[in-house]
């Protein structure tokens, strides 16, 4: 019991000397230096901490070329005008020509083709009734369109007696028989 | 800042910086392509470095975050980064094939110097990630409790807590293996 006691003390010192360091209360210190299977195991454990380190220490021929990297990286970053790179500009403006040529003109007619298709869609009616069927599309065959025009829209009479006898072709003289 | 000045900086760094990467990545290619990626953060930052926090814990926050964006990088830009074209004209190789080359490397330093070393790294990779995490930082990367806590917010309660945990760990699995 009392060697079991001893080593657990014993642990409990290491691992304070081991995790505290030099802020190790003396007490502990002042134990372990006097205690040989302490001082053994602190030192096994502290040889293969410096081996682990002394492991990942880079070789030389390693840092050597970590170094060539880093300088060539930085000559590249500097002899870059701005921080776009060429493939993303390069994509970046196919990405625009495509949108431009493909896509825009389908949503968005030119005001050009507008006005070229209005004259000519209009050029090709020979008569009113065409016109007004593209106007009204539907009403245009049923219901003549009239237009009256100054110069030849009302048929013109020769004469008084024509015009007489067609008013009273129009309205019956009813006055006559009262 | 100019280039004489940061290879000052990296003879007197470079070694911890490189110690902080291995330790918590396995891969030697991933380790090299984010130490490149932290010394040009650090060209970067150097010069806006203010002196709030001690220069260790800076760098280590650059490293955690380096390692982090390594691993959330997209697939395309792995590729980009791995297939990258030198100044002198040369490629680097193929991902596998500079893998198996560097393991070929490093196992025979492993066995001609350090193979406890890297014996030991296995060990700590049984440990959690957060007793993995504060184990390096103490050990490996030299830390102390206080610089722990400022790299990672925690009181020092938390990180002792941690620490004996994983300390009586690794003890553990170091009587087992002997």
């Amino acid at each position: 019991m009392n060697s079991s006691l001893s080593s657990s003390t014993c642990e409990d010192h290491q691992l304070t000397v081991l995790i505290d360091g030099e802020q190790c209360s003396p007490d502990f210190q002042e134990h372990v230096s006097s205690c040989p299977g302490c001082q053994q195991q602190l030192l096994r454990f502290k040889q293969k901490v410096n081996e682990t380190r002394d492991y990942l220490v880079p070789s030389t021929l390693q840092m050597q070329r970590i170094r060539a990297r880093v300088w060539d990286e930085m000559e590249r970053k500097a002899d870059r005008g701005c921080s776009w790179q060429p493939a993303w500009t390069s994509a970046l403006v196919l990405g625009c020509f495509i949108l431009l040529t493909f896509m825009i003109p389908y949503h968005f007619p030119p005001v050009a083709q507008v006005a070229l298709a209005g004259p000519s869609l209009y050029a090709s009616a020979d008569s009113l009734e065409v016109m007004a069927d593209q106007l009204l599309p539907g009403t245009a065959a049923s219901d003549p369109v009239w237009v009256i025009t100054l110069s030849g829209g009302v048929p013109e009479a020769d004469s008084m007696e024509q015009i007489d006898e067609m008013i009273d072709l129009l309205i019956p003289e009813t006055g006559e028989q009262t | 800042m100019d280039h004489n000045t940061f290879a000052q900086f990296l003879d007197q760094w470079q070694n911890d910086i490189f110690r902080m990467i291995r330790s918590r990545v396995n891969a030697l290619a991933d380790a090299e392509d984010i130490m490149q990626e932290v010394l040009l953060k650090l060209y970067r930052g150097l010069d806006s470095f203010r002196g709030e926090s001690q220069l260790k814990t800076w760098i280590y926050r650059l490293v955690k975050n380096a390692i982090a964006d390594y691993y959330r990088k997209p697939w395309w830009k792995f590729e980009w980064v791995r297939e990258r074209e030198f100044s002198d004209g040369s490629k680097s190789q193929p991902v596998l094939e500079q893998y198996l080359d560097e393991q070929q490397v490093s196992a025979l330093d492993a066995v001609l110097n350090n193979e406890q070393g890297e014996h030991f790294l296995k060990l700590v990779d049984r440990l959690s990630p957060a007793e993995k995490e504060y184990f390096i930082l103490r050990f490996l990367d030299g830390f102390s409790l206080l610089q722990i806590s400022e790299a990672t917010g925690k009181n020092l309660n938390t990180i002792k807590t941690h620490l004996y945990r994983s300390v009586k760990k690794m003890r553990t699995y170091l009587l087992e293996e002997s």
